[in-house]
């Protein structure tokens, strides 16, 4: 297992050496700043993606939560609201979705993929209802910060993107929460007689993947001074992409934070070194594509037993 | 006498750590019905698999008409004309019976299907079986004993004929009329030429339907027998096992106060009435076969499964467990008895499985986890259970006993005080088997009390202080250690011996909430 | 892990040869020519790969290197966003940008600006009160006047209808400015005629299949619907699938906007009344003609205005060849 967490970061590394080959462009302090910050949104719904994932489950609603918790967010702006009123509303409304799909799974009985697919339309529709589809522009300079201002010269949405990742992952690795994540995830039934609350908890590990959705969506905002409904749109495919790259197995139980911030990472560069490159959108999806099922046929080679 | 159909001779098979089979004849001739019989884990069923090429045998040799034959595969069985029905049925719900019965093997032309001709071919088939069944019905439209005549028709529905067909347990499901039909199936197959292996845990059928019995025990030939030449109390004298009873290492314990008691639990269709009682020190051993609601039990006190009614009491006080976890606040710990599906998260190390249940006293009130607290607390458990691991290693790597005692070790770990052991000794070797017992009688000396669910009678005979035994989701009997003898067990486990109760559950309840 | 590493590195080979042969194929004079990109809203859509065949004639006539990119979909502002961001380390000497979002682009043209990277803004204008806030200046803006398109429309739907008419409309995605206009034009043209009601208005984002969809449901809730106006050519063609199921072909009058092939086909073939055809093989040659401009020190005007005509049967064959 840490061998195949090494060997993802051997792909990251092999992968920048290939580029700063390639583009002189690629190995500057101001574009690896640049991929970070690109990928911090698509990093911070993977966090939460990866509990879901670890715990069995598919989150499928995240990108559609990204666009309502934003325009939550845009309107509590717009009306008056300080960001210290505005940002808990928001990330009460992506938790509450969360927390509300966890539930339909849990009591409901529900697969995963429909309810989260159910989620997916109904907060797209509720982002495009409440604001008459129209985007929410023109924020405060002191909200715009949590995307624009430098901490040093470290952008603003990166350390959130760290801060996320540290929290996350020590909630995953060091409380009883994140232990019942993976025990959840490799074996619902032994986790529930050995005293797992599961109705208590699967609705918890949803909220944790609205949330992250909200905190994305934050930035988000805060980066295109607008909250758009028909943002975050596909979200949710390049957040499990990332999770995946990063050795997680979808079928629950097995999996590292560490890993799903590389797969983002991989996956980044990758955008990044194509666009650096001037290779066209459609050829980017194809060597994208490529490199998500390759991450996973290794993985799934790796763990078939030997003969 | 005419060559017979099928001769399995000096069958040998053994699995790591345990000899299914050793040395088990059986002789077929043709049209007849032979009946199979032997406790749970007697060697039918692996003999059987070895017949329809399930497992390969490792020794003896299987001959048809008098040829030697080798058996490789499911489909070798199946050219030889060998067809098993099992008791799970292998049909596809939602296509019709006439799909289903040529499954895989559909006429057609040029790989489209010949419907016509399919139709025409079930139609034949189904009233040569004599059997009125729509064959354009989607099976899951249809009851359940008339699923079992479309699996009987998929058997047969080859263009090579039948020669031998093996029926495992096929009425355990089905009415009494219905088993008259399925009977009357029998009946004309056998009339055919058929030559039947019909596996069966009710006597009272063994009689009806039967020619011969061959009867097993622990992978070995007890005995075979015109079935006129039997009674059925001969029959369960065989069935049992009269050797190692003594070989257990029980160490009684002082029996103390009542730690748990159930009081008319019932559930639909599954359970009636249970009512028992568990002492401090006590192991109550709970005999039955399979399907008789003995694991159900197990998962109703523990708060795995609702039940509809009865009530529950721990130390006298009643209880209500809407979760595993209200159970284990009570400290009933449960060793399920499947421990692949629901004991073990194999992809978790083992001090992590051991913690799960403690995870709140591991962890801070604020549910943070010391870095190795989890070893920590596995480490004296891992040493005490002699578990052949470090804490830190992933349990899918162990093998089944070191896996059956980290599960127990989850329990030992905590405080539970009431421990259900499912199947303990399911799939471990005999060393395994016996540190289990010998962690059994440490528990009870130290003022628990255990449930133990067994399929093996010397096992339960040679641990328990008192034996409950199971019948279609009832009590039917109940005996102290020194009444209980495997004949009356049996007996009472197969449902022929009535209430024989040495003291009624019901009054042991009373009386205890007295002396409570 | 390991033997992921052969898969990537030919995989990057792989589209590195191809973007390579697509950049122009002689990589030495590459490196010394100036590099104007264009970034488009997306690539999937016919009016904008047109925009990218004018600009590649007019790069290859006037000597520079061309680089295209584009968002894999066109509301994906925050994909546009990050190919500038990359786009400006790659040393670019100007940007020229069909903005997915009027406003939500200017984060990304602030990075421009402080990277010295001059901006050519076409087909969509910025936010003009953002823009200034923002302290964004485009150098130019090319393009049509949408507003005066969506006129042009409405005055043909007067034209032709007499003056009476029951009118749908199918508009873009909300809150585009490119929508705003054209539907606004549209709107003030008919306004003055008391026999032109505009008896439904829904979104279809653009898209052919809620085209269709959308109009669908408008004609079971308007059967009476004679006129459509629709702010895209593939949502116009949409309609005229739904009008077709519901065996309507020739009875309702539809009036497009881009010029579309696919539209001027259905032009001829008389399904479709009209289009109002934009040029834009003329606005991605005038954005690299301009940016050239830029980078020989010229000076601008500040809108460079690409002509609009309105397509007919009488006078499609024309239109064909104005856009090649």
């Amino acid at each position: 297992m840490k061998a195949r967490r090494f060997g993802t970061l051997i792909g990251l590394v092999v992968l920048c050496l290939v580029l700063w080959a390639l583009t002189p462009f690629f190995l500057t302090v101001s574009n690896l700043l640049n991929i970070a910050e690109q990928t911090s949104i698509n990093a911070i719904v993977a966090a939460g993606m990866t509990f879901v994932i670890l715990s069995g489950g598919i989150d499928l609603s995240v990108g559609s939560i990204v666009a309502l918790s934003g325009v939550v967010l845009g309107l509590s702006l717009h009306a008056g609201y300080s960001p210290a009123v505005a940002l808990p509303v928001m990330i009460a409304a992506g938790v509450l979705a969360g927390a509300t799909n966890g539930l339909l799974i849990d009591r409901g009985r529900l697969p995963p993929f429909i309810v989260t697919l159910g989620m997916m339309s109904i907060a797209r529709g509720a982002a495009l209802l409440i604001t008459e589809g129209r985007p929410i522009s023109g924020f405060e300079e002191s909200f715009r910060a949590l995307a624009t201002a430098r901490v040093g010269f470290v952008p603003a949405p990166v350390l959130i993107m760290a801060t996320v990742y540290l929290v996350a992952h020590f909630v995953l690795t060091r409380t009883t929460f994140g232990r019942y994540v993976y025990a959840i995830g490799g074996n619902e039934d032994a986790a529930r007689l050995s005293g797992v609350r599961i109705h208590l908890h699967k609705p918890a590990i949803y909220a944790v993947s609205g949330l992250t959705s909200a905190l994305a969506a934050m930035i988000l905002t805060a980066r295109l001074n607008s909250a758009q409904p028909i943002a975050g749109t596909m979200y949710e495919l390049d957040a499990i992409a990332a999770t995946v790259i990063g050795g997680t197995s979808l079928m629950g139980g097995e999996g590292t934070l560490a890993g799903t911030l590389i797969g983002a990472l991989i996956m980044g560069v990758l955008r990044n070194g194509l666009n650096l490159l001037g290779v066209s959108s459609f050829l980017q999806q194809i060597v994208i594509g490529g490199v998500i099922v390759g991450a996973v046929l290794v993985d799934t080679v790796l763990k078939r037993p030997r003969t | 006498m005419e060559r017979p159909a099928l001769t399995m001779a000096g069958i040998r098979k053994s699995f790591p750590g345990v000899v299914a089979l050793d040395g088990v004849d059986l002789t077929l001739q043709a049209g007849e019905v032979h009946v199979l019989l032997g406790e749970n884990g007697a060697g039918k069923s692996t003999l059987m698999k070895i017949l329809a090429g399930a497992y390969r045998r490792d020794a003896g040799e299987i001959l048809m008409q008098g040829r030697p034959v080798d058996i490789a595969g499911p489909r070798d069985a199946r050219a030889l004309g060998i067809r098993v029905i099992h008791q799970e049925l292998s049909l596809v719900p939602s296509l019709s019976v006439a799909e289903n019965i040529f499954l895989g093997a559909a006429p057609s032309r040029f790989g489209v299907i010949d419907w016509a001709s399919l139709r025409a071919r079930a139609i034949r088939l189904l009233s040569d079986l004599g059997v009125a069944i729509d064959p354009d019905a989607p099976v899951n439209r249809l009851a359940l004993p008339q699923r079992q005549m479309v699996e009987i028709a998929k058997a047969l529905a080859d263009q090579q004929s039948a020669s031998v067909l093996v029926m495992d347990e096929p009425t355990s499901a089905l009415t009494s009329r219905e088993v008259d039909v399925l009977f009357g199936l029998i009946e004309r197959l056998a009339k055919r030429g058929v030559a039947i292996v019909y596996i069966t845990h009710r006597l009272d059928e063994v009689y009806r339907i039967g020619h011969r019995v061959t009867v097993l025990r622990d992978g070995r030939n007890v005995s075979t027998a015109m079935l006129g030449d039997t009674s059925v109390s001969g029959l369960v004298s065989m069935m049992a096992n009269r050797d190692l009873a003594d070989h257990y290492p029980k160490q009684p314990a002082p029996i103390g106060n009542e730690l748990l008691r159930a009081e008319g639990l019932g559930r639909a269709g599954v359970l009636e009435d249970i009512s028992f009682s568990i002492r401090a020190g006590e192991i109550v051993g709970m005999a039955g076969l399979m399907g008789a609601g003995r694991t159900d039990v197990a998962r109703a006190i523990t708060g795995a499964d609702r039940v509809d009614r009865g009530r529950l009491f721990v130390r006298g006080r009643a209880v209500s467990f809407r979760a595993p976890a209200d159970a284990i606040r009570e400290g009933i710990g449960l060793l399920p008895e499947d421990r692949k599906a629901h004991g073990l998260v194999a992809l978790l190390n083992v001090a992590r499985n051991i913690a799960l249940p403690q995870s709140r006293k591991v962890a801070g009130p604020a549910g943070i986890v010391p870095r190795r607290a989890e070893a920590a607390l596995a480490a004296p458990v891992i040493r005490d259970l002699r578990i052949k691991a470090t804490p830190d290693q992933q349990t899918r790597q162990l093998s089944g006993g070191n896996q059956q005692k980290v599960v127990l070790g989850k329990w030992v770990a905590g405080d539970a005080r009431i421990f259900v052991f499912d199947e303990p000794t399911r799939g471990v070797d005999i060393g395994a088997k016996v540190e289990i017992y010998q962690l059994m009688n440490r528990l009870t000396a130290a003022g628990a009390g255990i449930l133990m669910i067994s399929s093996e009678l010397p096992e339960l005979l040679g641990m328990s202080d008192r034996i409950l035994v199971m019948h279609r989701g009832r009590i039917q009997a109940e005996f102290t250690a020194a009444a209980a003898t495997q004949e009356r067990v049996l007996s009472a486990a197969l449902g022929l011996a009535g209430p024989v109760l040495s003291e009624s559950p019901a009054r042991t309840a009373r009386a205890n909430r007295v002396e409570g | 892990m390991m033997r992921i590493l052969p898969g990537l590195v030919c995989l990057l080979a792989a589209a590195t040869s191809l973007s390579c042969n697509r950049a122009g194929g002689d990589s030495n004079a590459a490196t010394a020519r100036p590099v104007v990109a264009l970034v488009l809203k997306t690539l999937n859509h016919p009016f904008f790969v047109d925009m990218r065949r004018g600009a590649q004639e007019a790069a290859d006539r006037l000597g520079v290197t061309l680089q295209v990119q584009a968002a894999e979909r066109e509301v994906d502002v925050e994909k546009q966003m990050q190919i500038v961001e990359n786009l400006i380390q790659t040393g670019v000497r100007v940007l020229c940008i069909t903005p997915s979002g009027s406003r939500e682009i200017l984060s990304a043209l602030v990075k421009a600006k402080n990277a010295n990277v001059p901006v050519i803004v076409v087909d969509t204008r910025l936010d003009a009160k953002a823009a200034a806030d923002a302290g964004v200046r485009g150098e130019t803006f090319i393009g049509s006047d949408n507003y005066e398109g969506g006129r042009l429309a409405g005055r043909h739907a007067v034209t032709v209808t007499g003056g009476k008419a029951r009118i749908g409309i199918l508009e873009g995605i909300a809150g585009h400015e490119t929508a705003d206009s054209r539907l606004r034009g549209f709107r003030d043209a008919v306004a003055g005629e008391p026999g032109m009601a505009i008896v439904a208005s829904q979104p279809a984002n653009w898209e052919r299949d809620q085209g269709f969809n959308v109009f669908q449901n408008m004609l079971q809730a308007h059967p009476n619907i004679d006129t459509v106006f629709a702010a895209s050519d593939l949502m116009a063609l949409g309609a005229i699938e739904a009008i077709a199921a519901a065996g309507k072909t020739g009875k309702i009058r539809v009036i497009g906007f881009d010029a579309l092939d696919d539209a001027k086909r259905a032009i001829d073939a008389g399904t479709m009344d009209a289009s109002v055809a934009q040029f834009p093989y003329e606005m991605g040659k005038a954005a690299v003609e301009s940016a050239v401009k830029v980078i020989n020190g010229e000076s601008l005007p500040a809108d460079i205005m690409v002509k609009l005509e309105m397509v007919t049967k009488a006078t499609s064959g024309k239109a064909t060849e104005g856009s090649r």
